[in-house]
This record gives C-alpha cells, structure tokens and sequence, in this order.
C-alpha cells in the first residue's frame, strides 16, 4: 500500500495530464448530447415517481387518509368491476356523502323511491349492487 | 349481521385507512339499525380516539340489551375516556361514567381523581362516587375469584393505582375530601408506610377519615386489610383499637371465620393486645338480643382476646343460661378449654343443660376434671334417652372397665364389688365378650373369677352358654362354681343343663346343681328320669 502510495507521489509533475485517456478522441461532449443525457435522467425519475405513485395507490396496507382509495379499498373487498364501481360514485355524489365510501353503508339510497331523476334509468343495476353489498 | 355488510365493516375494521373512520361515523348516525350497531361495534375495535369518543357520544342512546357492542371497547378506550371526562360536553362526561362504571375501567382512577379534587366542579361528586365504586370492585377482584374478562393482573393494576391514591391522599389539606381517603384505605395494603405513618399519628390530618372508614366500611378491601394488620408482626394500635370497636355482625362473622381458619403467632399475639370489644357489655346483658350466628361468633372469638376472664367466663355464662343451641354447644366447647374453678363451675352447670349436645360436651369434660359431685350426675345421665349422651358418658368413664374391675375384684368388699360392678355394666359395652373369654381361660382361677364376676356382671345368654360348658370341665371346683352360679339363668337349657349336673361324677357337683335347680323353682328330679 506504501510502495503504490509513493510511485503515485512520484509522478507529481505528470498530475496535469491525468484522465486525459478518458476523453473521446474527437474533443469534449456537446449541448445536443448534455441535453440528451438530461431527457434520459428526467424520463427515469419520472417512470420512478410513477411506479411509487402506483405503488402507494394500490398498496391498502400503508397508513393514509384518502377517501378515493378506501372506496377502491371496498369495492376491491366487494370485487366490484368498474362500471359498478362508477355506479356507486354517483350514487354517493348524488346522495352527497362527503366521504364516498359511506355508500356501503348506506342501504337506503338504493331505494327505488328514493333514486335521484338521473339514476332511474339504473335501477335494475343499483338492485343487482344492493344485492351484493347489504 | 348480513355476509356482506360482515365483510365491508371488517374491511373498514382493518383498513390503515383513517378516512375509514369518518366512513364508520356516518353509519352512527343512523341511531338503530344493523349499520348501527356494526359501525359502532367496529369503531370501539379500531384504535382510534376520534372514533371511540364518537362511540362514547352515543352510548345513552342504546338500549340496554345494545350495551354488549360496547364490550369490543373494554380496556381499548383509556385515551377517549380521559378527554370524555374532561371535556366540557355535560353527557359525554355522563356517558363516560357509564362506561366506566359498566366495564370497570380502572385505569381511568387516576382521572377520575383529578376530578374528586377538583372541590368546586359539579361533577366531583358523581366522579367520587364513582372512585369508590371501582377502588371496592378493584378490591373485590384483588382477594376475590379472577374475572376472566380482566386480563391484567388486579394486584399490578391495585399496586399501580395505589401510588396515585396516596399522592392524591397526600394532598388531603387542600381538597378535604374523606372519599379519597375512603377509596384509599379500600386499595390500600397493611405494609403500606404512608397508611402506617397515618394510623401512628392522631394529628395527621387523614387520621380521622381513615379511622372512620376503618370502622365503618363493609367494604372487602376494608376487612381484608384489617384481618391484614391482625396478621402483621408489628400490627398498629389503631387498627386493633378499631377491630376491638366494630359490632356490625358482617365484621365479626368475618372475624371469627378468620379465627376458626386457624390463627398464626401474630395473629395470636395482636388478638391477645385486644383487651376489649364494643359488644361484650352487651352481649354479656342481652345475649338474646344477639342473633345465634352473632352469639357463636363471639364465643368462639373471645377467648383468643385479651378481654379479661371474668368478661369471658359472664359471656359464656350468658350464653349457656339464654343462647341458641348452637351458641351454648360454642360457649361448652370455649369454656372446657379453661382450666379454672369457674370454668369448672360452668361445666357442671352444663350438665343440666335439656339439650344432648350440650350435655355430651358438658360430660366429656367432667370427669377429666373430677368435677365434685358430678359423678352421680354422669351415672344418671348413662340412662339418658339419647345415645349420643350414654356414648359420651361412657366414654368419660372408660376406667369402669371390664379389665380393672377383674384386676381389683378379689380386693374389693362385697359392698363395693355389687355397686362397681353395677357401674361397668353400665359403662362397659364389650362385657359380655370379656366375660366368656374370661370364662374359657386356661386358668383355673381365671376361670372361677369369672364365674363370680359373670353372676354380678351379665345375664347375657353367651354367657350363660359359657357357664353350662364349665359344667364339663375337669376341674370339679370349677364345675361346682358353675352349677351355683347358672342359677342366676333362668333359660330352658341352663335347668337341662343343670339336671345333667345332677349325674356328675362328683357328689359335691351333684349338690350344687341340685340346689340350683331348687332356686330356680324346679325340684330334683329322680335321675332315671332324666335319662
């Protein structure tokens, strides 16, 4: 370890010329390629800030406070394909539950009588739901 | 509950998700219902204040038969219940005391106690109420059976709340409250230095309320750490003073079971420091007034006391002349266990008691004692109607046996042998079986002993049977002795017997038998006829 330690201090007056190997036999890099090199870095932190973004969206077992997610939470419980589950999002809008997930507690709001003008039409779907979760 | 509303509140139950509370909150606000009730059964589950005070918000609205849901909550709600009991809101702060007072939330004492200080507040007294309901139940839990639904151990829980208490009893001057002091002495134990250094000071300012609830509390925690200073090696004044002082017959039941257990040396020695009890005088004049648990009880505890004998003795006398049949047969067995001229006294004047049972015990130490004048009384009672006093007697005049009276029968006059002998007739249950053994002795002078004492002893037909075959023996003297003494048998097969003497071969036999027969009202008859 000494003896590479004082070959390297030996060498001092060549230190100016160190790394000069590393350089591209046609001179230093360009913008163009500093700017290409830049996209790529941008393009992987956000493909990262992506997967975590995703991760954190369907991963129900990290501590949070977020309504849209325990709805999906539920509806994963239940099994619920997307188009009921955007049957149950207006169900809740229109019965104007601050938190959506109150609708599966809710059995009243799939009373015939008591569906808003705009979801008569889905009557027979809001029954087959109200059959699934109460 | 329906599968699928099941899996959504388990769901919720689970989540991580505290936006799953606000969800449970709106299912509260329907009041009835399944919804209802599973929303709140699944809030108490979850660990989250916001959502047990909720909880707590509603629970006057249940019914009696919804105040199971709340069970989830028990031991969960430690955090909720603290700001329930001190928020401003009157009914969270009621429901609170529901709760507490429903599932025995012990840990929420030391609140509870901020609020019994706080002298001013309309709500110390419900929270002092409520302190000494659950300092009692605590104590209940600490030396009763275990609550299986109570899943710390009761003497950590009491050993961590007892710091609180004493700290809070420390601060006596300022807030004057007995109930703490009350509450105290229910979870306090008999080593505790700061109750001992009360008890030792009567100018300590908690020393009138401690001795007030010593006396007066018929609470567990209470006699158990009464009974605990009785059983202490250096047991404080104060506390003996106070179990000389208590009457309440739930005291001294407790008192004598605590007696009747068996008593250690300590417990001997502080019980003999006691030199006086609030209820002797009385119970001394009015042993009637006293019901007959109260006057066993005190029979039974007196003579562990340090009361004077003359106090003891009038006691047991009282209760021999005027208490139950239970108390006098407790007053009997305390008396024999004295050996004095009074205790003597007392004993005899038992014998006359119209009860068997009294009278047995009365016997059984009578002659131990050689009580004078008593022995005509257990010669009378050995004719008593009831065995258990003929059995007792006999036994306490076991020395009138068949053996010792054999042993001195050659030495006694006429006189003395007729009137013993009348007694180990009495007294002597294996007579008849001594007597034929007696009879069959190898010996000849055995033999004819036992033919004398046979005469006086037993008119038994084993014997007489004994006696006929005596008339075979080789030894004429005995077959003489024999045929006189068979005419004190008047059977059928003694008179056969006797006039096949009439052909012994000894002429002297031969006489006897004749006038045996003779006494026995049949004449000789001639000998070809007996042939």
């Amino acid at each position: 370890m000494n003896g590479a330690y004082y070959a390297l201090l030996g060498q001092v007056t060549n230190w100016q010329r160190l790394g000069d190997g590393l350089h591209k036999p046609g001179g230093r890099a360009g913008l163009g390629e500093m700017l290409g090199v830049l996209a790529g870095v941008v393009a992987l932190a956000g493909l990262v800030f992506a997967i975590e973004h995703l991760r954190r969206r369907f991963d129900f077992t990290l501590t949070c406070n977020d309504s849209t997610k325990l709805f999906r939470e539920l509806c994963n419980a239940h099994e619920l394909d997307y188009p009921s589950r955007r049957l149950l999002r207006r169900v809740s809008a229109a019965a104007g539950f601050d938190e959506p997930a109150a609708v599966f507690l809710s059995p009243e709001w799939f009373d015939p009588e008591r569906l808003p003008k705009r979801l008569a039409a889905e009557e027979r779907r809001l029954q087959e739901l109200r059959e699934r979760l109460f | 509950m329906p599968e699928k509303l099941e899996l959504t509140l388990s769901t919720l139950k689970a989540s991580r998700n505290e936006a799953s509370v606000h969800v449970l909150l709106s299912g509260l606000e329907r009041k009835v219902g399944t919804v209802f009730e599973g929303a709140l059964r699944t809030l108490l589950a979850r660990r989250s204040k916001n959502g047990h005070l909720a909880a707590l918000r509603v629970l006057h609205q249940l019914q009696p038969e919804q105040f199971d849901l709340l069970e989830t909550g028990r031991g969960r709600l430690t955090a909720a219940l603290r700001d329930a009991l001190l928020h401003d809101d009157e009914q969270l702060f009621e429901n609170a005391c529901t709760f507490l007072s429903e599932f025995n939330e012990y840990d929420s004492l030391p609140t509870l106690l901020v609020l019994c200080e706080e002298v001013e507040s309309p709500r110390q007294p419900r929270a002092l109420a409520l302190t000494k309901e659950l300092a009692d139940r605590l104590g209940k839990l600490v030396y009763g059976p275990r609550d299986e639904q109570t899943r710390r151990d009761p003497e950590m829980l009491r050993h961590g709340l007892l710091e609180q208490f004493e700290a809070s009893v420390g601060r006596y001057r300022a807030h004057q409250q007995d109930g703490i002091v009350e509450a105290y002495v229910m979870l306090a134990v008999p080593t505790s230095s700061e109750l001992r250094a009360i008890l030792g000071a009567p100018h300590h300012a908690c020393y009138r309320p401690v001795i007030q609830t010593l006396t007066h509390s018929e609470c567990v925690g209470v006699l158990k750490l009464l009974f605990g200073f009785l059983a202490s090696a250096d047991a404080p004044s104060a506390a003996l003073k106070v179990i000389g002082h208590r009457d309440d017959p739930l005291f001294t039941h407790r008192l004598a079971a605590f007696v009747r257990e068996g008593l250690r040396p300590n417990a001997q020695r502080n019980l003999k420091r006691i030199a006086s009890f609030s209820w002797l005088e009385a119970a001394i004049d009015e042993p009637a007034s006293l019901t007959e648990q109260q006057q066993v009880d005190y029979v039974e505890l007196v003579p562990h006391s340090g009361a004077p004998l003359e106090k003891q003795f009038a006691l047991f006398r009282a209760i021999l002349e005027a208490g139950g049949l239970a108390s006098r047969v407790a007053a009997c067995k305390a008396v024999a266990g004295f050996e004095s001229d009074e205790s003597n006294r007392i004993l005899a004047q038992a014998l006359d008691d119209n009860q068997p049972e009294v009278q047995s015990i009365a016997a059984a130490h009578a002659r131990q004692r050689r009580l004078p004048g008593t022995l005509p009384k257990l010669l009378r009672m050995l004719d008593s109607p009831h065995a258990e006093v003929r059995d007792t007697v006999r036994k306490s005049l076991s020395e009138f046996n068949f053996q010792s009276f054999a042993a001195r029968f050659e030495s006694m006059n006429e006189d003395l042998v007729e009137s013993t002998a009348k007694l180990v007739r009495k007294v002597d249950p294996n007579i008849t079986t001594s007597l034929v053994t007696e009879l069959q002795s190898s010996l000849r002078s055995a033999r004819l002993r036992a033919i004398s004492m046979a005469v006086l002893l037993s008119s038994a037909d084993e014997v007489a049977e004994a006696m006929i075959e005596l008339l075979q023996d080789p030894e004429h003297v005995v077959r003489v002795a024999a045929a006189d003494g068979l005419q004190h048998y008047d059977t059928p097969s003694v008179r056969g017997a006797l006039r096949l003497a009439l052909r012994d071969k000894s002429r002297s036999v031969q006489a006897t038998a004749e006038s045996s027969l003779a006494a026995l009202g049949e004449p000789a008859e001639p000998l070809g006829d007996l042939l």
